[in-house]
């Protein structure tokens, strides 16, 4: 529904007073989530129905009704805590959300507790299944209410249910009442530092930077270059930042053509260590100058 | 602006050798890669295979490692303009966060400690709300009596048929008596019953408790409805003599029972509480606080619907007489004060 947008960042502050960025877990990942735990649950009441089904051919008529309840008692169980279980039991994800990787974590960055979980899994069924069944068939639970009060009933749980759309953390009803928030599990790839794949390269002495010509950029424009060097981006961009660099800084005259990427890989790193000497001075250059 | 740098300032020229040395984000970095590195390994593993496939060694490193990968982070934040290693330590320490700080598989020690002193503290920390609905669902019961009393036809509005079972005002003694002596009826069926019983109570149970985010009005509700058609049942008992084996036949699992429902109205109510008078705390932390409290205590009252369950679909079979009936009522219910009023005190007592 919503995946397209930005994402949603959410800082947690751990016990330990460190802020952990977290991304929100979109609606649309969340609800494709419970589709998928939706069909294992179904898989799962399908499973106890053939072993009854096998129990009760075993068993025959003198056993049918105890058969019967314990189906009733399953059927309950598997409906009710179906995704309780599974929180519990995997640190926050059931099956779906493992599958989409997302996950359950604590509002206040404290641990995620057994009570958070089952009280945000207590609210499910007025929250989806309730909405579910009063569209379909309004009788069985409105009865013979009239009109304006089935109107009114409908509206409200459909409000429920969309309930996430309508807030800053994605958070459903059961979010609220437990204080969670669902997020993205993060992932993170440790790239080698370019600074470091520089050295293995040829040395080369023609790349000495004046240190005027590092206090022009900034942070981001550090940042930018980085990723750019990371992507291994084409020579015909290289090229052309190359150029552009070159001329920010007064690049002399004499030493002008250079290849490109060697020039920028070089670049990159003098700035850095430009740019991180000036930090530690207590001076953050965000942007360039000019 | 393509000018070449005055010659003067050549000799500020940074050569590059010097320039490893003056990378203290490199130096950094290539000293603390090889704990982030077994860090990320152990967090795979929990990741895939859950907190059990840690062996006691690698348990006892998770902490340590993730703390260091939490002042990694910090270091970073503050000396590290390489953006993609402080994105991976943030991504690294939050997943390592996750694994650290998320719920712990107890089994049945924490069971056995929830049942011990953890539900019946909890109770009791719901003292004022718990009184509320016990007092709403009187309130409805003796509503539902008296209207009915007054004119009976108003039953019909008051007790759904599936739980009038064909008993009404128009009834006769007999039919009334037949109603409340079940022992004609197999014990295999009644336990089908009892268990569809116990689904259907539960999940009014857990609904209550989802009501009270809606300022606990539809939990008031449902209180008091329920409070009306136990009146208006009672009420017609009364009317043909039978009020004392009406309560004999009900109350040996409905002290459990509505013991439970009360329970998880004061569950909902506490909820709605939370909300609209939320006092110094801010609204949404003062939900989650109270919210966290209460779904624990309809866990509970979820096993109490259980054992009313059980009671009524075999115990009160083999206990027929009135006599019989009333003391099991009377066992249950000392049961439960006990429980609610000693149980986690005396642990409270030793722990201060």
């Amino acid at each position: 529904m919503r995946s397209g947008t930005s994402a949603l960042r959410l800082e947690l502050l751990t016990p330990e007073h460190v802020t952990l960025p977290f991304e929100v877990a979109a609606v649309s990942q969340r609800f494709l989530a419970m589709i998928v735990d939706l069909f294992v649950m179904g898989g799962l009441l399908l499973g106890v129905v053939l072993l009854l089904m096998a129990a009760f051919a075993i068993g025959g008529t003198s056993a049918d009704s105890y058969i019967g309840a314990i189906a009733v008692i399953l059927f309950f169980l598997i409906r009710n805590f179906y995704f309780s279980f599974s929180e519990l039991r995997w640190q926050g994800q059931t099956f779906g959300k493992r599958r989409l990787g997302l996950r359950v974590v604590a509002r206040d960055g404290g641990p995620l507790s057994a009570e958070m979980v089952l009280s945000r899994n207590l609210t499910r069924d007025i929250e989806h299944f309730l909405p579910v069944i009063v569209l379909f068939s309004p009788e069985l639970i409105l009865g013979e209410a009239p009109g304006w009060t089935r109107f009114g009933c409908l509206l409200w749980l459909l409000l429920v249910a969309v309930l996430p759309l309508f807030n800053r953390q994605r958070a459903r009803l059961g979010d609220l009442v437990a204080g969670t928030v669902v997020v993205v599990a993060p992932r993170g790839v440790l790239l080698p530092d370019l600074v470091h794949e520089g050295e293995r390269r040829p040395k080369a002495p023609e790349f000495s930077f004046t240190r005027e010509q590092l206090d022009i950029y900034g942070i981001e424009e550090l940042q930018v270059l980085e990723e750019v060097l990371r992507r291994d981006a084409s020579d015909e961009l290289y090229g052309d930042i190359c150029e552009r660099i070159k001329r920010k800084i007064g690049w002399s005259r004499k030493r002008w053509d250079v290849p490109p990427e060697a020039f920028l890989r070089a670049f990159y790193a003098a700035q850095r260590a430009r740019l991180e000497q000036k930090m530690l001075l207590g001076k953050r250059q965000e942007r360039k100058i000019r | 602006m393509t000018d070449a740098p005055p010659v003067s300032q050549r000799s500020a020229q940074l050569a590059p050798g010097a320039l490893r040395a003056r990378l203290k984000s490199f130096e950094f970095r290539k000293e603390r890669e090889e704990s982030w590195r077994e860090l990320e390994e152990l967090v795979a593993r929990v990741e895939t295979k859950g907190i059990a496939a840690l062996s006691a060694d690698d348990l006892h490193r998770l902490p340590a490692l993730y703390r260091a990968a939490l002042s990694s982070l910090s270091v970073a934040r503050a000396i590290s303009l390489d953006r993609n290693a402080v994105a991976y330590l943030e991504s690294l320490a939050a997943r390592a966060y996750v694994c650290v700080y998320s719920t712990r598989r107890g089994g049945w020690a924490s069971l056995v400690r929830f049942l011990d002193s953890g539900f019946p503290d909890l109770v009791r920390s719901l003292r004022r709300p718990l009184w509320l609905a016990a007092a709403l669902l009187l309130l409805g019961t003796a509503c539902g009596f008296a209207l009915t009393v007054a004119e009976p036809e108003r039953y019909y509005s008051f007790v759904e048929p599936a739980m009038a079972a064909g008993r009404g005002p128009t009834s006769t003694r007999e039919e009334l008596l037949r109603g409340l002596v079940d022992s004609d009826s197999p014990v295999s069926r009644l336990s089908q019953f009892a268990s569809f019983l116990f689904s259907h109570n539960a999940k009014i149970g857990m609904a209550c408790f989802a009501l009270g985010f809606f300022a606990g009005v539809p939990v008031m509700l449902l209180l008091f409805t329920n409070g009306l058609s136990l009146g208006a049942m009672i009420a017609v008992h009364w009317q043909k003599g039978l009020a004392l084996d009406f309560l004999a036949w009900v109350l040996p699992h409905g002290v459990t029972e509505l013991l439970a429902v009360c329970l998880c109205g004061a569950a909902g109510l506490a909820v709605g509480e939370s909300l609209v008078f939320p006092g110094m705390h801010r609204r949404l932390d003062h939900l989650a606080e109270r919210g966290r409290t209460a779904g624990a205590v309809v866990i509970g009252a979820v096993g109490m619907f259980f054992i009313a369950a059980l009671i009524e679909g075999f115990f009160r079979q083999l206990v027929d007489g009135l006599v019989a009936r009333a003391t099991l009522a009377f066992a249950t219910g000392t049961v439960w004060l006990f429980y609610f009023t000693m149980a986690g005190a005396r642990r409270r007592g030793g722990a201060r």
